[in-house]
């Protein structure tokens, strides 16, 4: 690598174009090949590192990101918990099996990609709504009044805009509520809590 | 159970329970666990679908993916119509879209309220982690008031907060003066911050200064702020931002 940690750090949060094809051809090969030779395509691995990147701006954006390892290690002990998380949710094979391959991460790196997961699912729920709910509901989440909304959307009026807010929003609540692996992962996450708030 | 709560959910996730509204509703959190669920699941959705940065930085990252990388997909008919289609949306959803900008910048003069409206976003809480709750709760008291909109308590839970975590407490509580309107206060805190050798959250809370000075109707200062986000070796998210709404100041 020709630059520094400090470098690619402040590259990944401003996105420079040089630092993300340098991440890319240097790392990228090695991953593709773990997630090759661990059930995976070659697609899978694009999805992992992309989102581990995604993962690591995340922790880099909050200033929480405390490398005790170099980068490249700590990268790649990301992309490897997410790959074994999914491949985990999808073939149903137990996390233990894998547990001599586990990399050594925190509970706070552990929390933010199973978040990130939380998040990819959310926001494909959200893509499949009808383009007026998706509208109607980032709308109110950005905080618009909805008399405002009403306007905007060309509703009759506020009633009627906070009817439809209400049908869109059960939608995405029911549709996120009734897929499967959204009980795993919320369920994981409830466990892990439950574990840990039992160590002293 | 959802169709009960729901308008009491929204209400709290806005910060507008309060008093004895409030305290009754977190009894019923303790003590109802599919409640506690249904709300992290609301915040984060709520979360996940505002992160513009985030998306912005996946979607650069995947046109690197398809530029830089990876002999794949080598024209497969299918997948050639289909990227050509989107290709053909995508220009036109930009055509479109850069018209739209224009008649907003030509028919629209917005005011500096307005402005200030439009572009402030209270930063996404990125610091509480479950895992370290031991080893900060100031921190991640004060957090977690700042997450659910109560900037006054926040901002007296922050000044209680270890000296190591001094520069985020100073931003986040920059960021809870000016959603209170406190322009003076908060101006002072991401100056603290500008000046701490924390260069990320420096840029971020430049950001938040220029919005801070337009509020305060201040737009000369703000412009200058902006500029210096513009030209220095930034964040493309700040970079872009600052330059549409120096064009809107302008």
């Amino acid at each position: 690598m020709k630059y520094t940690d400090e470098e690619l750090v402040s590259g990944i949060f401003k996105g420079s174009p040089e630092i993300i094809k340098t991440i890319y051809d240097d790392l990228f090969p090695v991953i593709n090949s773990f997630v090759m030779s661990n059930s995976g395509s070659s697609q899978d691995a694009e999805d992992v590192f992309q989102e581990a990147q995604i993962i690591l701006y995340r922790k880099i954006k909050s200033g929480s990101l405390v490398l005790n390892c170099t980068f490249k290690t700590f990268l790649f002990a990301v992309c490897k918990k997410l790959w074994l998380l999914r491949l985990k949710k999808k073939a149903r094979i137990p996390m233990d099996y894998f547990e001599q391959e586990l990399p050594d991460l925190d509970n706070e790196t552990v929390e933010s990609i199973e978040k990130n997961e939380r998040y990819l699912l959310y926001k494909k729920h959200f893509n499949r709504l009808p383009e007026s709910c998706k509208k109607l509901l980032l709308l109110f989440f950005e905080g618009n009044k909805m008399k405002d909304i009403a306007i905007k959307m060309g509703f009759a009026s506020e009633g009627y805009a906070r009817k439809r807010k209400h049908h869109c929003q059960k939608n995405l609540l029911n549709s996120i509520a009734n897929d499967p692996l959204y009980n795993e992962l919320a369920g994981s996450e409830i466990a892990r809590k439950i574990s840990e708030e039992s160590i002293p | 159970m959802k169709k009960d709560y729901q308008d009491l959910i929204e209400k709290y996730l806005e910060g507008d329970l309060e008093g004895i509204e409030l305290k009754n509703f977190e009894k019923k959190l303790e003590n109802i666990p599919e409640l506690k669920r249904e709300i992290t699941l609301q915040k984060e959705i709520r979360e996940a679908l505002l992160e513009k940065d985030v998306d912005e930085f996946r979607t650069k990252l995947q046109t690197f993916k398809k530029v830089g990388g990876i002999e794949k997909q080598k024209s497969n008919p299918s997948t050639l119509t289909i990227s050509l289609l989107y290709k053909v949306a995508a220009s036109v959803l930009l055509i479109l879209s850069s018209a739209l900008v224009v008649f907003l910048i030509f028919f629209n003069k917005p005011s500096n309220h307005e402005l200030f409206n439009e572009y402030f976003i209270p930063y996404d809480n990125l610091v509480v982690s479950r895992g370290s709750s031991s080893e900060n709760p100031q921190l991640n008291k004060a957090m977690s008031l700042y997450d659910i909109g109560k900037y006054r308590k926040a901002i007296e839970a922050f000044k209680n907060t270890k000296q190591e975590n001094s520069v985020v407490a100073s931003f986040y509580m920059g960021v809870s003066y000016l959603s209170i309107g406190d322009t003076e206060n908060s101006i002072n805190k991401f100056s603290e911050v500008i000046e701490s050798d924390n260069e990320i959250l420096a840029e971020v809370a430049m950001w938040y200064k220029a919005l801070a000075m337009i509020k305060k109707e201040d737009v000369e200062a703000a412009k200058k702020i902006l500029k210096q986000l513009t030209t220095s070796e930034n964040s493309r998210f700040y970079r872009d931002r600052a330059e549409s709404l120096l064009n809107e100041l302008n």
